[in-house]
């Protein structure tokens, strides 16, 4: 029985090992591992180009995967009257099979923006198995440029990107929604939603001596020669309606646009004192809650933004200065009501709804919601909105008053 | 006879249905809003009427199942009954062997061919088989406990991405889409047919095993309450949500979760299939008087392999014999409908021998 038992073991073990062979398989050495990937539609063509960043491997061992003195991307490029064909052709480049579930982000181009964004996104999600916390960008001109740059901070260039987006979110300048709560926020009635906007600049980097030191110029001090270098800025978001890019907002309204969805962990504030002084407030802790209220066929949300204050900077005011302190948090209220204000100025102008207004309705109103979901664009604009925010003042750990 | 306790046959029972929760009902049927809530708490009670006559029997002959209670009776009537059950039976296993091979090339192996996922996956079953109910069970011991584990990590997870405000109050608000929802949750429930055969296997009281639902009510409200919180309306687009929702979870170590959520659902199937399989070698046995039936259990396999390469190859088979398994007639006529006429057919001859 035990060498019948055996052999049975044997000949399974014989055919798991021999049903390799029925199965496609591509080495992971062969694969390109694309970091991020670039859409750009060129409408006089009618055609997309895809650019992609792919990980350049050094060895193929597990050792020295990375080689952190080295850029550690390559470019690939393609062109195609379909994504598809576009990223196929751009995989010929690269002599390799294509990897995408690594990718760290996604940035469309100016042109790429004007189609349906929805379209796109499910085309990478599920043709190409990106993850779904991939990020996606937008791209001021095109994304091909922006991915011509390759940082060599972090292990792989796009991380550096990543890392300047979520930066810039947590400041309250951009945003950094992952694709599957974009793709949540395009499922709703005015498939509307934001993202980040991404420029090139050349900006003037470290002075640096030059060859030779001062000596060469015959003075006495060293002279210093400014280089530039071309770099990714983050600078506020574009904002989708109806699935297509409909507006930019620069980085006040973007700040809005981030205190209404709950997004910011803090700013800070400068407000001008008595006798040409400024004291630095930083708000934390904020949050907003949208409330919706029907009375009848109106509707007004109820938005009140709560968060702490600490003065970082008093200016002028004293400590036991109670009117200073009152004048000063009264007046981060107002620029922050202001800063909203504009975001939503913005949002109707566009038709958006960036806020999550359309979830905050179902949520506390459902009945309501049931009875205007058909219409629920026109129903969201024409709503009366009552913005209120308010500051509790501490200052070094303790309250002011 | 190989003999369980009852906590054993409903852990295979939880872990039966858990694995139909990811392969047997489509993505269509998975929406986001309040409706699934209703309709799984009314499937619930919908499979709970539809216990009721394998209850009765086991309350009324003792130790039996029905075959072997209406074998008593009618030899004839048992191998008519015995070879309807196994058609059920079959539709179920050709069932979920193609969605658990579309699951594996849908998610981790994309160029996985249909003859070797097949293969694979009808011979794990039946070893399994092979191996007898009391071995299956125990192991389905080992895939509740990965389950609950993903579950616990899921959650801890995803706590800071759950959003509350895709929660709302509301009661059934799609009448159409919540019958077929409730359908297709009814027709996840293979465990009516094992139960129905498996109940002679079970020491003590074997309705006490239907406390499981219970449990499994729970664990889908709770999964589908993680997909509402993390997923909102994307919900609607997606086909393996669950899967979905481990890619995002990290967790020190573990980055993507959706590794293990493979290997627990493809282990939790091939549980489910080992399990119909006992079940058909033990309607064999009991028909045919015979003690041995490995041979038997290798035709059958072979032939359910056959069955799956047929329904599968084929795209247009394959998505009407889904259409007819979604509409739960399989299980309602095998796992309520064949037991209720073994209950009658017995009531009859009684009556008979009174007069």
């Amino acid at each position: 029985m035990n060498k019948l038992r055996i052999a049975g073991a044997v000949s399974v073990l014989l055919l798991v090992l021999s049903l390799c062979g029925c199965i496609r398989y591509v080495e992971l050495s062969d694969r390109a591992i694309v970091q991020a990937m670039g859409v750009d539609y060129l409408p006089d063509k009618g055609i997309y180009r895809i650019s992609m960043q792919y990980f350049a491997q050094s060895s193929e061992g597990s050792k020295n995967q990375i080689d952190k003195t080295q850029a550690n991307v390559l470019k690939s490029i393609g062109e195609g009257k379909s994504i598809l064909q576009a990223v196929n052709n751009a995989s010929l480049l690269t002599g390799k099979a294509l990897l995408l579930s690594e990718n760290r982000i996604i940035i469309l181009g100016k042109e790429a923006c004007r189609l349906d964004l929805k379209g796109i996104m499910e085309f990478f999600i599920s043709n190409f198995h990106s993850h779904p916390q991939t990020y996606f960008a937008c791209g001021e001109n095109t994304a091909e440029e922006i991915l011509d740059i390759r940082f060599k901070e972090g292990y792989v260039s796009s991380q550096h990107l990543i890392d300047i987006i979520d930066n810039a979110a947590a400041l309250g300048k951009s945003s950094n929604e992952y694709a599957y709560t974009t793709m949540a926020q395009l499922m709703g009635g005015t498939k509307s939603t934001v993202l980040p906007l991404l420029k090139t600049e050349e900006l003037a980097t470290d002075g640096t001596i030059p060859p030779g030191g001062g000596n060469s110029s015959g003075g006495s001090g060293d002279k210093k020669e400014q280089q530039k270098e071309t770099t990714v800025v983050p600078c506020g978001v574009v904002i989708f309606s109806d699935g297509t890019a409909k507006d930019k907002a620069d980085e006040d309204v973007t700040m809005g646009i981030r205190l209404f969805y709950n997004a910011v962990e803090e700013i800070t504030i400068t407000i001008n004192t008595d006798n040409n002084r400024t004291a630095a407030l930083t708000l934390y802790d904020i949050c907003t809650e949208i409330t919706p209220r029907s009375i009848g066929d109106t509707l007004t949300f109820e938005v009140n933004t709560t968060a702490h204050a600490r003065f970082d900077d008093r200016g002028s005011i004293g400590e036991v200065d109670t009117k200073g302190i009152e004048d000063a948090i009264s007046k981060a209220e107002s620029e922050i009501e202001a800063c909203m204000k504009k975001a939503l100025d913005k949002a109707k102008g566009c038709r958006a709804d960036i806020f999550g207004l359309e979830n905050a309705l179902r949520n506390k109103n459902p009945e309501y919601y049931r009875a205007v979901k058909d219409n629920i664009g026109d129903v969201l604009f024409s709503a009366e909105f009552n913005l209120k925010a308010k500051c509790l003042p501490f200052s070094l750990g303790l309250q002011s008053f | 006879m190989n003999k369980i306790n009852s906590l054993q046959l409903a852990v295979t029972f939880i872990i039966t249905r858990l694995s139909a929760e990811m392969l047997l009902i489509p993505g269509e049927l998975i929406k986001y809003g309040p409706n699934r809530f209703y309709a799984i708490l009314f499937a619930k009670v919908i499979v709970l009427l539809l216990y009721l006559p394998a209850v009765f029997i086991t309350l009324r002959f003792k130790g039996d199942n029905f075959i072997t209670a209406t074998m008593r009776r009618s030899p004839l009537l048992a191998g008519f009954l015995g070879l309807l059950f196994t058609m059920g039976i079959t539709c179920i296993i050709a069932d979920t062997v193609i969605n658990l091979q579309l699951y594996i090339t849908d998610t981790l192996l994309h160029s996985l061919l249909l003859i070797t996922g097949v293969i694979m996956i009808i011979f794990a079953g039946f070893y399994g088989a092979y191996k007898g109910v009391s071995a299956v069970s125990r192991t389905s011991v080992f895939a509740l406990c990965f389950f609950i584990l993903l579950i616990v990590l899921i959650i801890i997870t995803m706590m800071p991405d759950m959003d509350m405000v895709y929660l709302y109050p509301s009661f059934i608000e799609d009448g159409e889409y919540f019958i077929q929802s409730m359908t297709a949750e009814v027709s996840c429930n293979s465990e009516l047919l094992m139960f129905a055969v498996l109940c002679a296997n079970v020491r003590q009281k074997p309705n006490k095993t239907l406390y499981y639902l219970l449990a499994v009510f729970v664990l889908l409200e709770v999964i589908n309450l993680i997909y509402n919180l993390v997923l909102g309306p994307f919900l609607d687009a997606l086909e393996y949500p669950l899967y979905v929702i481990s890619s995002l979870s990290d967790i020190v170590i573990f980055q993507r979760l959706d590794g293990i959520d493979a290997i627990v659902w493809l282990f939790a199937s091939i549980i489910k299939i080992s399990m119909l399989l006992v079940c058909v070698k033990q309607i064999y046995s009991t028909v045919t008087k015979k003690s041995g039936s490995t041979m038997f259990l290798a035709v059958f396999s072979l032939f359910c392999f056959g069955l799956c390469m047929i329904i599968g190859n084929d795209r247009i088979i394959y998505n009407s014999f889904q259409k007819f398994m979604n509409t739960a007639l399989p299980i309602v006529f095998s796992g309520a409908v064949i037991p209720l006429i073994a209950l009658i057919a017995g009531k009859k001859r009684k009556e008979k021998k009174d007069e």
